[in-house]
């Protein structure tokens, strides 16, 4: 009996100082957290034809716990580090099954930050003001992003990515890039599109629908090997559930070879990936 | 006696099952322990055993919790995905405690009449610590889909405790009727 009081006393201790530690080490993490949206952001950065917007998808789902849900449809303001606001054009949120909204997109249009210093939009902070209806008027801290912005970008990591819809009457979809982040993303609300390859499966490749304009693609890749096929003509289907003729299919054209970003590509783990991408 | 640990037996059951409509609990965990908590303070008024008070005095902080926790839920996650998560240990931790220190009292009770009540409260102990241990890690890596990876040393605590439970119960009626 005494015995089983020593383990329940020093168990107990344990388990509390790992709280504390685990608590504290979540807390302190948090800071670190904006080199996680930079890297998610970055390759998310889309440019339809040339033009200076940049469109930025950031998957909810995936940053959930960096973000807060919010009880109502947030207001999204970007600021600067030095206070001035950066107009959007504009932002896209999910409502969750229990009711609660996660930002999904964000669309931030170039023209702006190009009047701005290039260092002050390395740091941009997004701030939700989740006023209305709430008791309080809680400024919620979202997250920091840092952009780079891709003229200045020594990376020369983003991949543009046309997309011909011949089922719709707009010239492209965006697609948003390359991702390595190993995630289940299980309750988000997302059509998985099968890849097919020249008839070929590979099922390393998924993509995600997000309603019908905003189509990106996860790429899970698992080795170095199954990238070789990612210059080539894609075939997309996109089960909608009807039936086999119902199905839409859309093809990519990728604009330049991804193999030449993942040219230092050793292991498919995040670690590695945010600290090739997180030194600039 | 008996009567005390059918009672136990009986609210220990309705902690485990929990029947939900939405949010909303039918049987939320804290009417299982409210009858578990009435039935060890009588066990503790006829035995005098300290390891019952102490039991009962952890249920009343686990009947507490259990109130605040059914209305967190209600009113939806307030705290956040992380610190939610790691708030929710506490009432294991407690209900580890209040355990144990039934089981322990409870061995007390009938002098050790059966050798592996201790090895089965140590089995018990060292699990129940071993899955808060890896909760709070899955917690920490934001795994909380991995989290059912701990059910079955829940599932094999819960067993062990229903089975020592059923034990005793099943001790206190013989004895009620060789008196």
């Amino acid at each position: 009996m005494e015995l089983n009081k020593n383990i329940l006393k020093y168990g107990s201790i344990f388990l509390v100082l790992l709280i504390l530690f685990s608590t504290i080490y979540y807390s302190i993490n948090r800071i670190d957290n904006y080199v996680f949206i930079k890297t998610y952001a970055e390759y998310r950065l889309y440019n339809p034809s040339q033009s200076f917007d940049l469109y930025l998808i950031m998957n909810g789902d995936n940053l959930n716990y960096l973000y807060n849900e919010f009880t109502n449809n947030p207001l999204v303001e970007i600021l600067t580090e030095d206070g001035e606001k950066i107009l959007t054009s504009g932002y896209l949120t999910s409502p969750r099954n229990n009711g609660r909204y996660v930002l999904v997109s964000l669309e931030i249009n170039s023209h702006f930050m190009f009047a701005y210093d290039k260092l002050k939009f390395n740091k941009i902070k997004l701030y939700s003001n989740n006023l209305k209806g709430e008791k309080t008027s809680k400024i919620y801290d979202i997250g920091e992003l840092v952009l780079i912005n891709e003229y200045d970008s020594d990376l020369d990591s983003n991949i543009n990515v046309r997309v011909n819809d011949q089922y719709s009457d707009k010239p492209y979809i965006s697609i948003g890039d390359i991702i390595t982040i190993d995630s289940i993303d299980e309750y988000l609300e997302t059509d998985i599109v099968d890849t097919m390859v020249d008839g070929k499966d590979y099922h390393d490749l998924l993509g995600k629908k997000f309603g019908y304009e905003n189509l990106f693609i996860d790429f899970k890749v698992k080795d170095k090997d199954s990238l070789i096929f990612l210059d080539r003509k894609i075939n997309y289907t996109i089960d909608n559930g009807i039936d086999d003729s119902g199905k839409n299919s859309f093809s990519l054209y990728f604009d330049r070879k991804l193999e030449d970003v993942f040219s230092n590509y050793q292991e498919n783990t995040i670690k590695e990936y945010l600290r090739k991408v997180g030194e600039f | 006696m008996y009567k005390s640990y059918n009672q136990i037996f009986i609210g220990f059951l309705l902690t485990i099952f929990h029947i939900n409509i939405g949010p909303l609990q039918i049987l939320p965990p804290f009417v299982g322990l409210l009858i578990m908590f009435f039935a060890i303070y009588r066990l503790y008024n006829i035995s005098q055993i300290k390891d019952f008070r102490i039991s009962y005095k952890l249920i009343a902080v686990a009947i507490l919790l259990s109130l605040i926790y059914t209305i967190i839920t209600f009113s939806y996650n307030i705290l956040g995905n992380f610190y939610y998560y790691m708030a929710s240990i506490l009432p294991s931790i407690v209900y580890l405690l209040f355990i144990f220190y039934l089981i322990n009292g409870s061995i007390k009770l009938f002098d050790n009449c059966w050798e592996r009540n201790i090895l089965l409260l140590r089995v018990f102990t060292v699990f129940h610590l071993l899955t808060l241990a890896i909760s709070v890690v899955l917690i920490s890596k934001f795994a909380f889909n991995i989290l059912t990876l701990t059910s079955l040393l829940i599932l094999i605590n819960y067993l062990i405790v229903a089975y020592l439970l059923y034990f005793y119960r099943k001790i206190a009626k013989m004895d009620m009727l060789s008196e």
